[in-house]
């Protein structure tokens, strides 16, 4: 099935006039693909600062009605819509504090640092076969490698604000991605072994109709979203930033612009374990035949199914306990990915 | 082994029954109300600001009896009283309650014997200064 129209059509396009017109003037092909890649970046980054205000503005909400609350209601008119662009210009116009005995300029580059590699987990996400940024053959570990990195920000953070509450933040959250971060990729490594290929596209292609990982690798399909929560610092798995305990985590000495950018790369972060679930558990761009949607559509629809489970997960469980979090992840979440990954290769020896 | 699996089974169910509950408050109706534009409604028996009736001709019903200003355990109640020349009547030439001290308990309309002190719902008292809570004659007496 290749439903090949809408945005991917526009991009194909705007790529073969801006290869031609250099072409036309003379200039080296390197010129033309810079472009087309700076283009491509700058659409993805205004594609993260929307639909993170979205988020932000979708998580206020959720929470709310799970609470029979309401939310906001006022700024911008219908429900609230413009709240998180009021609090955008607020954080904008906040004073930039960095504390006395701060190591100042690892303080500084932390928020930037945290930032960039949920931007470049992006780069190799098909939002349609052909609308991808650079389709690597190894997009999936490109993806898990880059997200990893997130943690070194967060230590960063938190050691450079010299406080013990940021220390403690960072410090959790070094103990619980890395140990997270092997149950996330084994869950995904029974798909690829089905797959037989890293590249996002492929893992797709392999998903053609109804034949969904999320189907046919359930027990997968959950422990990626138990990690990938975990992956993301979001509630049950919050220890990092746990409120009620560690004041705010390794965010806590950052105001303005900077917990701007925490902020972003958190809900940055969230989206992109949803893209991942979406493209490889429930076929990615590829929608079903009697409703020709572009597949960015259907991509995003599926995102934000996962977004929203996630944050249904936020508001309906407790925070776990530090040795209770590495207890369920180390001996629950890690052995039931070996043995989804003996049951696959097990299926596959016999079936195939 | 076998407690092991019983263990993640168990907890498993347990998370999507609590996933159950925030699901079915998600998709109820919100309680909260949103003040400025819709208010709760108000129990007909509600304690708010006091009102003096008049009869059917607008004549006011207060004989000045002065028992509300008596009983009034704040002393918040006071009014000035004469005899109209006319009918031969007692009647108040003011009536001025200071809702800045008033605990709205009540006393006072349980005791007017000719049943024309009586609270309203109103409850928005709202003033820049303390003079703002003491309202006269012109806001109390409904006609």
């Amino acid at each position: 099935m290749n439903i090949s129209y809408g945005l991917e059509n526009i991009w194909t396009w705007l790529i073969t006039l801006i290869d031609r017109l250099f072409c036309r003037a003379g200039l080296p092909y390197i010129f033309a693909y810079t472009l087309e890649k700076i283009i491509f970046g700058v659409a993805l980054l205004v594609f993260i600062s929307i639909s993170v205000l979205f988020l932000i503005w979708l998580e206020r909400k959720v929470s709310a009605h799970m609470q029979s609350r309401l939310g906001p209601m006022h700024v911008g008119g219908w429900h609230g819509w413009a709240q998180t662009i009021a609090d955008m210009v607020k954080l904008l116009f906040k004073e930039d504090i960095i504390p006395a005995k701060a190591d100042k300029w690892v303080h500084r580059i932390a928020p930037i640092v945290v930032f960039v590699p949920s931007l470049m987990a992006f780069l190799v996400i098909p939002f349609e076969k052909n609308l991808i940024g650079q389709d690597l053959n190894a997009g999936i570990l490109l993806i898990f490698a880059f997200s990893s990195l997130a943690v070194l920000a967060i230590i960063m953070g938190g050691w450079a604000s010299n406080n013990k509450y940021t220390l403690l933040g960072g410090i959790r959250s070094a103990a619980q991605m890395v140990s997270y971060e092997i149950p996330l990729v084994l869950s995904v490594l029974s798909v690829i072994m089905l797959v037989g290929s890293l590249k996002l596209n492929d893992i797709v292609e392999a998903q053609q109709g109804w034949h969904w990982f999320a189907f046919t690798q359930p027990l997968a399909f959950m422990l990626y979203i138990i990690a990938a929560t975990a992956e993301v610092n979001r509630t049950p798995f919050d220890l990092p930033e746990a409120e009620s305990e560690i004041v705010s985590g390794y965010n806590t000495e950052y105001s303005g612009l900077k917990y701007g950018f925490f902020m972003l790369s958190e809900f940055t972060n969230m989206l992109i374990v949803a893209l991942v679930a979406a493209t490889v558990f429930m076929g990615g761009w590829q929608g079903p035949k009697w409703l020709p949607l572009p597949g960015i559509i259907w991509l995003l629809l599926k995102t934000y199914l996962i977004v929203f489970v996630l944050m249904w997960f936020r508001w309906t469980f407790p925070r776990l306990r530090v040795d209770r979090l590495m207890d369920f992840g180390w001996k629950v979440l890690i052995p039931l990915a070996f043995v989804n990954i003996f049951l696959t290769g097990l299926f596959m020896v016999v079936f195939k | 082994m076998n407690a092991y699996i019983l263990k993640i089974l168990r907890g498993f169910w347990s998370l999507l029954v609590g996933m159950k509950v925030t699901l079915k408050y998600f998709f109820k109706k919100p309680v909260t109300v949103q003040y400025p534009y819709e208010k709760r409604e108000i129990a007909p028996v509600w304690r708010g600001i006091l009102n003096q009736l008049c009869d059917a001709k607008g004549v006011e019903l207060c004989d000045g009896c002065q028992i509300c200003g008596r009983i009034c355990p704040v002393q918040c109640i006071s009014m000035e009283v004469y005899k109209d020349p006319a009918d031969n009547k007692r009647k108040t030439s003011s009536y001025i309650v200071d809702f800045g001290r008033c605990m709205f308990c009540g006393l006072c309309v349980e005791a007017c014997p000719k049943k024309c002190l009586v609270h309203t719902t109103d409850y928005v008292l709202v003033s820049y200064e303390r003079a703002g809570m003491v309202l006269g004659k012109d806001k109390l007496v409904k006609r």
